[in-house]
């Protein structure tokens, strides 16, 4: 029947499409590891660039890898800053009010506003504040690129929070302060923590908002004022050298970066699931 | 209370973010704004900073090529996928590709260069090049003499999988939120799972799916790294998918070192960000009155 | 009295659960049969058996036969699609499918071909047979989610007619509908078996009563009786029909 050949025509071209998306990230993957693995040594971990690293010398990419960690942990720590009493002051103080809609229809905006946008704005309060490109101006970039991606994963969670709990918590006399940080937080951490690791993950991956504001260097950053090295920068510059040797390398450190960066949204994805259980309709 | 005002002030900091980076953008960029007429900025050809030449044209151009070409490759690609996740595959495959494809969504930037140009600019230069060559010579933006990789092809095929995992995601919560009431109407009738979903499902979950493709294009448009790697950066406007193109995130990524060795640079670069937001910006208003009215429009 | 479908030796489980066991009955032809009893007993779930909507259930076995015309529903051979022509639904809240009034009854006959002039007659014949078109003649082309509960419904009932099933199954059509409603679609029903076979599930047998011609009788999945409205009301065999249907003060 002409009806029923339709039918099976369309599930197969639906079934490949799927195949060709799942293909492809495993194709991503795979060429990664593939490459990254056999170059993946522990001094790479553990030692920073020595001088000629980058015209095949020795050393490794530490630099880079604690420099991400402290940028990523700092501007995490300060999206939360804002983000969190964002969030919350939308539920419980903002709840239906219109306003409410007009900061999330500019929230929405921001969360499209590219990476390098927030890097460009990042160097113009870096000059305006009379900063140079350090861990500092980097950490400030960062949080504000982390801001949107952070403040949508928690509403989302924070949204789910039903009324009725926080109907009776102020029944029970409590302010909405209270409400806010007893009852609502508590409720929605999983999910909250979910959205910090996401913006982590994030955060750490992005090249473009780090590449006029953090610098870069081959030392360690030991305070926030030192140019701080990042992954994805280290990588960029290790690929664009002409040497093998360091691009072999290059694939080596794009396998760090990207463990790291599954391992954060792994986690979140776990604790995600284990609070969508929660939800009722 | 201090502390609800405290919040008050995050939350305000927030909302009025996209405003401070508008404003503070095209302050930086009023230099230059002031001294050459605007249209000659977005609609000049040639960019020669050292000759005071800022066209943007080329990039603006080269931005719409690769964030269409990933849109071509990627829309029909996610929403067939959504739909068999949605309505056709078995709870178990389902729960294996999901995470699979959400885990996408986590790669760095760089990361998916290093696979552009490990992968997809030789295809292009070895598979898909000669192929055009040979058989396409006569198809407009199809046709090429010759291909190195480096291509806009190669810029929105990394593109397109970059945003697979957010449109597919949004489009698949759209479908499953639409009630099985209307589904078993349908199949009541005597309709088949095909029918049922093209005619009812995708119908009344029309709006969700043009938001998913608005959040997939809003992120290609402003990918910076991975389209830098491979796209190729020549300042001209590409006349085939196989040509190089310079896309406007890439330009600014690419020339922030000579920020302060030419008077103007640093205007025009950061103007130059200012135009791309402007784009960002108006595209998300144009998505946003295409989904209300795909919302009100029919029979909701 | 010829039966045009029968259920013999049915059972159902929902995840090795059983909710229907060993369900034999007739369904004559072109009359109007009630299926009736307590809430959760199974009435809906048979209902389902009969055009093969339960298989949309997850985790619903069905062991046994139905036939209509004589052969097995759920044999091997069997054109699911053309089953659900043949044997169409009601359901409890109607739902009318996101386009215009027009369009929701128009969606079956399209479905196999019909378009142009025959199918705009098409609609108006079954828009009559609901009992709506003069509600609704000026204002095809809206949207049909703007009609009130009730005129839904009869919406719904165009539309299932318009497939041109053999049997209708409604599955509590007025449960949801104010009295006046009701009383609409109960009309509509009773003049339906001139040219129909009609299955109706409810869970007021008041209405059973007032509608149907033969009565089928479950309790916690089980056939208790059935058999004539007459019989079942006047002179019920078993004591838990006596109990229900003298419980509901008839």
């Amino acid at each position: 029947m002409k009806r029923r050949i339709t039918e099976y025509i369309f599930v197969a071209i639906a079934a490949t499409a799927t195949a060709v998306v799942a293909a492809s990230l495993i194709a991503i993957l795979w060429s990664v590891a593939a490459k990254g693995l056999p170059s993946l040594k522990w001094s790479m971990l553990t030692q920073v660039p020595k001088g000629g690293y980058y015209l095949g010398g020795g050393g490794g990419i530490a630099n880079a890898i604690v420099g991400s960690i402290y940028l990523g942990l700092g501007a995490t720590a300060l999206a939360l800053l804002v983000s969190l009493p964002t969030c919350l002051y939308l539920r419980v103080y903002l709840g239906r009010n219109p306003l409410a809609a007009l900061v999330r229809l500019s929230l929405e905006v921001l969360w499209g506003v590219p990476s390098i946008v927030f890097g460009a704005f990042g160097f113009t309060i870096m000059v305006f504040l009379g900063l140079r490109a350090s861990l500092l101006a980097g950490i400030i970039t960062v949080a504000l690129f982390e801001l949107p991606i952070m403040i949508r994963a928690m509403d989302e969670v924070v949204k789910m929070v039903p009324a009725e709990l926080e109907e009776a918590a102020h029944a029970l006399g409590a302010t909405r302060f209270e409400t806010a940080t007893r009852v609502v937080l508590r409720q929605a951490l999983p999910g909250l923590v979910t959205g910090l690791l996401l913006a982590f993950g994030r955060g750490i991956g992005d090249a473009a908002s780090v590449l006029f504001t953090a610098g870069f260097t081959d030392n360690i950053p030991h305070s926030l004022s030192d140019p701080a090295a990042t992954l994805p920068l280290s990588i960029f510059f290790q690929l664009g050298t002409p040497f093998e040797e360091v691009h072999r390398r290059a694939y080596a450190s794009a396998l760090i970066l990207t463990i790291l960066v599954l391992l954060a949204s792994a986690l979140a994805r776990i604790l995600a699931a284990r609070f969508a259980k929660h939800t009722w309709r | 209370m201090l502390a609800g005002q405290a919040m008050l002030a995050a939350t305000t900091f927030s909302a009025g973010l996209v405003v401070a980076i508008a404003a503070g953008l095209y302050l930086r960029a009023r230099p230059l704004i002031l001294r050459q007429p605007v249209l000659k900025l977005l609609l000049g050809e040639s960019w020669i900073p050292s000759q005071g030449q800022f066209g943007l044209k080329p990039f603006i151009i080269g931005t719409v090529w690769v964030t269409a070409i990933a849109v071509v490759i990627a829309v029909p690609l996610c929403l067939l996928t959504a739909v068999f996740l949605a309505e056709y595959a078995p709870p178990r495959l389902r729960a294996v590709a999901k995470p699979l494809i959400d885990l996408l969504a986590g790669i760095p930037s760089v990361v998916y260069g290093v696979w552009g140009v490990l992968v997809v600019v030789p295809f292009v230069a070895d598979k898909l090049g000669p192929f055009a060559v040979a058989h396409f010579k006569s198809i407009p933006y199809l046709s090429t003499e010759y291909s190195a990789g480096y291509s806009v092809l190669a810029g929105g095929i990394v593109l397109a999988i970059m945003v697979f995992p957010v449109i597919i995601s949004v489009s698949d919560e759209v479908l499953r939120a639409v009630p099985s009431e209307f589904r078993e109407a349908a199949l009541a009738l005597g309709a088949t799972r095909f029918e049922t979903i093209c005619k009812v499902v995708i119908r009344r979950a029309r709006a969700g799916l043009v938001a998913a493709v608005a959040l997939g294009v809003s992120r290609a448009l402003g990918e910076t790294m991975a389209v830098l790697m491979v796209a190729g950066n020549v300042a001209t406007a590409p006349k085939s998918v196989f040509d190089a193109g310079y896309p406007l995130p890439a330009l600014i990524a690419n020339n922030y070192g000579e920020v302060m060795s030419i008077p103007m640079y640093d205007s025009a670069l950061l103007g130059s960000a200012f135009v791309l937001l402007i784009m960002v910006l108006v595209f998300n208003l144009i998505a946003r009155a295409v989904f209300l009215r795909a919302l009100h429009g029919e029979h909701i | 009295m010829k039966a045009h479908m029968t259920v013999q030796r049915l059972n159902l489980a929902y995840n090795n659960c059983p909710a229907l066991k060993d369900i034999n009955v007739e369904i004559p032809e072109k009359q109007v049969t009630a299926i009736i009893g307590p809430s959760g007993c199974g009435k809906s779930s048979l209902l389902r058996c009969l055009n093969r909507m339960i298989e949309l259930a997850p985790g619903a076995r069905v062991d046994g036969r139905v036939t209509l015309d004589g052969e097995d529903i759920y044999g091997s051979n069997v054109d699911i699609m053309d089953l659900r022509k043949r044997v169409g639904l009601i359901c409890q809240r109607p739902v009318p499918l996101p386009m215009s009034i027009f369009e929701n009854v128009a969606f079956g006959p399209r479905l196999y071909g019909a378009h142009g002039h025959t199918l705009k007659q098409t609609v108006e014949s079954n828009l009559r047979k609901a009992g709506i078109w003069d509600e609704v003649k000026d204002r095809l082309k809206e949207s049909a989610s703007r009609l009130s509960v009730g005129q839904q419904q009869r919406l719904c009932l165009a539309r299932g007619l318009a497939v041109k099933p053999e049997v209708l199954l409604f599955d509590e059509p007025t449960s949801s509908l104010d009295p006046v409603s009701a009383r609409h679609i109960e009309e509509q029903i009773a003049k339906l078996k001139r040219d129909f076979t009609v299955v109706i599930v409810t869970h007021d047998p008041h209405q059973a009563r007032r509608v149907a011609d033969s009565v089928v009788f479950l309790y916690l999945g089980e056939l208790v009786e059935y058999g004539s409205t007459a019989q079942i009301f006047d002179s019920p065999q078993e004591n838990w029909t006596r109990m229900y249907v003298g419980g509901a003060g008839i």
